[in-house]
């Protein structure tokens, strides 16, 4: 048993319940212009290639916190779903593990097979 | 769970641009020298996780930073990394477009029209000494731009 699989369901259902939003950010050109090359040279769209590296940074943030902050900042609201960030530091066993960490848009047969639990 | 951030402190890694940002959080390193462009910001769009967003907007206000501060300086970051993760002749390649393309556009260079391949050449041990910098890139009829203090 390695647990990889376990694992792995679990982020995606965490993964479904995460509401994406549009951020217009503004950069200095040289970064702009660099951005919009790289991104046509390798290929790989602009727009959702930051999604997961803005999640790594503000997890990386958590972690050098003074306690009081880190706690402040881990909580989230009943109507907020338990976002990615969370999801890491619960992995590293800094935060409780949600019981549902469903939100209310999940599909139904998730939530069932996340109450067997 | 006392432990908990103890074990929190353990694993956060001094190396991540993360870790930096919260130590400018708190006062406990110097912001970035880098002198900032003229230009006003080009707008990208980008995807975000809403929960990030939200995150985000409580460590603006517990720290007295605009979303939009926090995510161009993550962004930002980002950038660099990638095209410092090129092989160095395509840093050299890449750095060439990007410099003419921001002198096409009418934008203000960090360097003059090197703003980029500044990043990539090799800094004799001279760097920093006035007349450094002009003896680059020799133009003898602009020294306007010229500035000694990149790393």
């Amino acid at each position: 048993m390695s647990g990889y699989g376990e694992e792995f369901l679990k982020r995606k259902m965490v993964e479904v319940t995460q509401e994406a939003v549009t951020v217009t950010v503004r950069l200095q050109p040289k970064y702009f212009l660099m951005l919009k090359l790289l991104s046509q040279k390798y290929s790989f769209p602009i727009s959702t290639s930051f999604t997961e590296l803005i999640s790594k940074h503000l997890y990386d943030i958590m972690l050098n916190l003074a306690d009081e902050d880190f706690d402040d900042m881990a909580k989230y609201d009943d109507d907020e779903s338990f976002g990615s960030v969370n999801w890491k530091l619960s992995q590293e066993g800094l935060i409780e593990q949600p019981t549902l960490a469903l939100g209310e848009n999940a599909p139904d047969f998730l939530k069932e097979l996340f109450k067997k639990e | 769970m006392a432990d908990r951030h103890a074990k929190r402190k353990a694993i956060s890694d001094p190396e991540k641009f993360g870790y930096w940002l919260s130590e400018i959080f708190y006062g406990r390193t110097a912001k970035d020298e880098e002198p900032k462009s003229k230009d006003n910001g080009l707008p990208v769009n980008i995807r975000l996780i809403q929960n990030d967003v939200n995150l985000i907007d409580r460590l603006g206000k517990r720290f007295g930073m605009s979303r939009a501060a926090i995510l161009s300086a993550m962004i930002e970051n980002d950038i660099e990394e990638m095209f410092f993760a090129q092989r160095s002749d395509d840093q050299i390649a890449t750095a060439v477009e990007v410099d003419n393309l921001m002198t096409e556009g009418g934008f203000s260079h960090i360097y003059r029209k090197k703003t980029w391949l500044l990043e990539v050449l090799e800094l004799p041990a001279n760097y920093g000494n006035p007349g450094y910098a002009n003896s680059l890139f020799p133009t003898p009829t602009d020294s306007s731009e010229a500035k000694g203090d990149e790393k």
